[in-house]
């Protein structure tokens, strides 16, 4: 009789056990009780480390706080954060990025910064207006950019000085480029660029340097007209007879790679003589190449050499308080330490960007390695020979920008299934039918 | 008295598993099912469309019809494929060798850690340029090959192919299980009989593993034609959407996209179809599968 009892008292407990398992906690903070900040980002090996060790620093400051950290990857990151959303379970603090922002916004994800900013919570005094701006949506405040950011050529002036290439001026043309690019291939055998042509920003330069922008002021299709497309067309044909040449990788090579972190880059392992990606991710890049390596900025490779200049800075990403945030007030509070605090900062390393704080800056100027020296180097130039940061993408664009540009326009062209009219047309096609939506 | 108190623990032991299975399985794909006709963009609530979805996806959507060609590509290639090398190496096994457990385990290996991330992982490294595979065809004297595998529109769906085909181990221990209990006598009195090898392998053994093949093939066929985690982190559905399976482009559409409902209304319809099969397989049965208990 004891022992039904029992198993029958067993029974029940395991039920219900299933049943409430996973509540989640709330609680409205005092400032000395015990509090968890959760909080996501993206990043690679050595920004998920240097971040963590921040939140340490932080909790050690702070010992009332304990962070509940997470941090996929890039490519997993969205997705994630969409599951969290749907069930109204979003970190208190996340990363956002600009091509993501406004639908974000748009859909009552995100919460407004701007008491904390007015009550100096967030300290963002002495930042310039194009480091806020990029956060601004509607006239609110919705998220702190992290850091600054642009795109860039790398070159190996190790591999430049041995083919006896000399290095490209500043407002170097894609004819410089490709020339270039052939070059080396041809003396020294290595592709003369990696896999970075395939990217959709190269495309959205192209169009920033001929004075327009990719996307309509409304946002529902591109905003430059058909007779433009040729700018294009001929960008794709340039790619085309460079890999003909062998002067960049194979189709199949470049396709192999996409998403695949920077250290896989051919530039990395001397595979080829220059590099694109974000002038950020040059450190992590060089980083893994080694300190030993002598690389190079440039910008992107103008239309002609008087043309408008296709860079423009970014706010490399954000972060941004959520809508399910049970303590904003706290993470508006280590958002402004993660801004503002010169021993973080140096931790940090820069590796989300250039940091929008002037005394940040200033303080971090006598330590920096030489990547990152290169980096706030190069960042500044692009501020001042840059083109104006264009507006956020519209809905819509991210899906045609980052899966279906690749699948249904550049990869069809550079594997002969589409002539490289067809493809700027298809992508006139699939914008029309995406944006806006 | 104690056979109610019998009942009644009975129903509670089945308690947790029935909570899961409500919880876990039953509402959800109640709700898959529902918010296949309507657009659901995860920030925003449900909207309420009809059949819009599978309109678009029947009539306006040649990357659908991509995606299905590329999972039945990989489900007929893979499976027959794979069950054809499962028993030719259970036939093997089945002669008695003294390190049969041995064999065994280490077939069986691939099986268990198969569909992990972490073997996809490894499998892309294999393919890469600069992998296994390449390095040992340089050996071997191909020059300095640097064919990306995973890249090429021809092969990248055979690196998945083989990394199915790999996984044999599985299906090999259940068709030496099966081949265990085919009575010997049968083989003696063929034998005598002067059948040779061949013909007792058609007549006697095939006929009498019917019910493994068919248990394997049904089994096999509905991990291949739900295959997901292969693809996406080994191709991602490159190159040209030619690994683009259904479970890979319903989870982009989804979850990329933002488009739920669609990808709602592809499960809705992936789900019909496995079920469709499985009746088909299931009522085709009596005529080619043979039950040693006399059925047939």
């Amino acid at each position: 009789m004891m022992k039904r009892t029992l198993v029958f008292c067993m029974m029940v407990a395991l039920t219900a056990a299933t049943a409430f398992a996973g509540g989640k906690s709330e609680s409205t903070a005092s400032p000395n009780q015990k509090i968890t900040l959760s909080i996501a980002w993206w990043g690679n090996q050595s920004i998920n480390q240097h971040t963590l060790e921040v939140l340490k620093m932080y909790q050690k400051d702070h010992p009332n706080i304990t962070f509940s950290p997470q941090y996929p990857g890039w490519s997993d990151y969205w997705t994630k954060m969409d599951t969290l959303a749907a069930s109204s379970s979003l970190p208190d603090i996340m990363n956002q990025d600009y091509a993501y922002i406004s639908e974000w916004q748009s859909r009552g994800q995100l919460m407004p910064l701007d008491k904390y900013v007015q009550d100096k919570t967030i300290d963002l005094t002495g930042v310039a207006k194009a480091a806020i701006s990029g956060g601004i949506i509607g006239g609110k405040l919705y998220a702190v950019d992290l850091g600054t950011n642009a795109l860039a050529f790398v070159l190996n002036t190790d591999l430049f000085k041995k083919a006896g290439v000399a290095l490209p001026s500043d407002n170097w043309t894609w004819s410089d480029f490709s020339r270039i690019a052939t070059q080396i291939h041809d003396k020294l055998g290595i592709w003369g660029m990696g896999y970075g042509l395939d990217d959709a920003n190269q495309w959205r330069n192209l169009y920033l340097g001929t004075g327009q922008w990719v996307f309509s002021a409304d946002g529902k299709s591109l905003g430059f007209p058909a007779s433009q497309d040729s700018v294009f067309v001929n960008y794709l044909k340039m790619v085309k007879s460079l890999e003909n040449s062998g002067s960049i990788p194979p189709i199949s090579d470049i396709v192999a790679h996409a998403n695949q972190g920077v250290e896989t880059r051919a530039i990395v392992s001397g595979k080829s003589a220059m590099g694109f990606m974000w002038s950020n991710q040059v450190v992590s890049m060089w980083e893994a190449a080694g300190a030993d390596k002598n690389y190079t900025l440039m910008p992107v490779p103008r239309l002609a050499s008087d043309s408008q200049s296709p860079n423009y800075v970014k706010n490399s990403m954000f972060f941004a308080i959520t809508k399910d945030a049970t303590h904003a007030q706290q993470a508006a509070e280590f958002i402004n330490y993660f801004t503002n605090n010169v021993d973080a900062n140096k931790v940090l390393n820069a590796e989300r960007g250039v940091p929008i704080s002037p005394a940040v800056r200033d303080a971090l100027k006598p330590t920096l390695s030489k990547p990152i020296q290169a980096e706030f180097d190069y960042v500044t130039h692009v501020a001042e020979i840059g083109s104006a940061t264009p507006p956020p993408d519209p809905p819509g664009a991210s899906t045609l920008q980052w899966q279906l540009y690749g699948t249904q326009v550049f990869q069809p062209f550079m594997f002969g299934k589409m002539t490289a009219e067809q493809a700027a047309a298809e992508m006139r096609t699939l914008a029309s039918r995406n944006l806006g939506q | 008295m104690i056979r109610r108190v019998n009942e009644k623990i009975g129903y509670l032991f089945v308690g947790p598993w029935i909570l899961g299975f409500v919880v876990l399985t039953v509402i959800p794909t109640v709700a898959v099912l529902v918010l296949g006709f309507t657009k659901y963009s995860i920030l925003e609530p449900p909207k309420w469309t009809g059949l819009s979805n599978f309109i678009d996806i029947f009539f306006h959507n040649p990357r659908y019809w991509r995606s299905v060609q590329a999972t039945l590509y990989y489900a007929l290639t893979s499976v027959p494929l794979k069950l054809a090398f499962a028993l030719a190496v259970a036939m093997m096994l089945n002669t008695g060798h003294k390190l049969l457990g041995v064999y065994r385990a280490v077939f069986y290996i691939p099986s268990i850690l198969g569909s992990s991330v972490a073997v996809a992982v490894m499998w892309r490294q294999v393919f890469g340029t600069d992998g296994l595979v390449n390095g040992i065809l340089r050996v071997l004297g191909a020059g300095n090959i640097t064919t990306s595998w995973l890249g090429d529109t021809r092969t990248a769906i055979w690196t998945l192919i083989l990394l199915s085909v790999w996984q044999f181990g599985s299906p090999m221990l259940i068709f030496l299980a099966g081949l265990k209990q085919i009575p010997t006598e049968l083989y003696e009195c063929a034998e005598i009989d002067g059948a040779r090898y061949w013909r007792r392998f058609f007549r006697i053994t095939f006929p009498l593993l019917t019910p493994i093949i068919f248990f394997n093939f049904v089994l096999q066929m509905i991990f291949g034609l739900t295959a997901f985690t292969q693809a996406y982190v080994i191709t991602g559905g490159a190159p040209l959407d030619t690994t683009n399976f259904y479970a890979l482009y319903l989870f982009q559409k989804a979850f990329t996209e933002l488009h739920m409902g669609y990808g709602a209304a592809m499960a809705f319809i992936l789900l019909i179809v496995v079920a469709l099969f499985t009746a088909v397989v299931f009522k085709s049965s009596p005529y080619w599968v043979f039950y040693q208990s006399g059925d047939n």
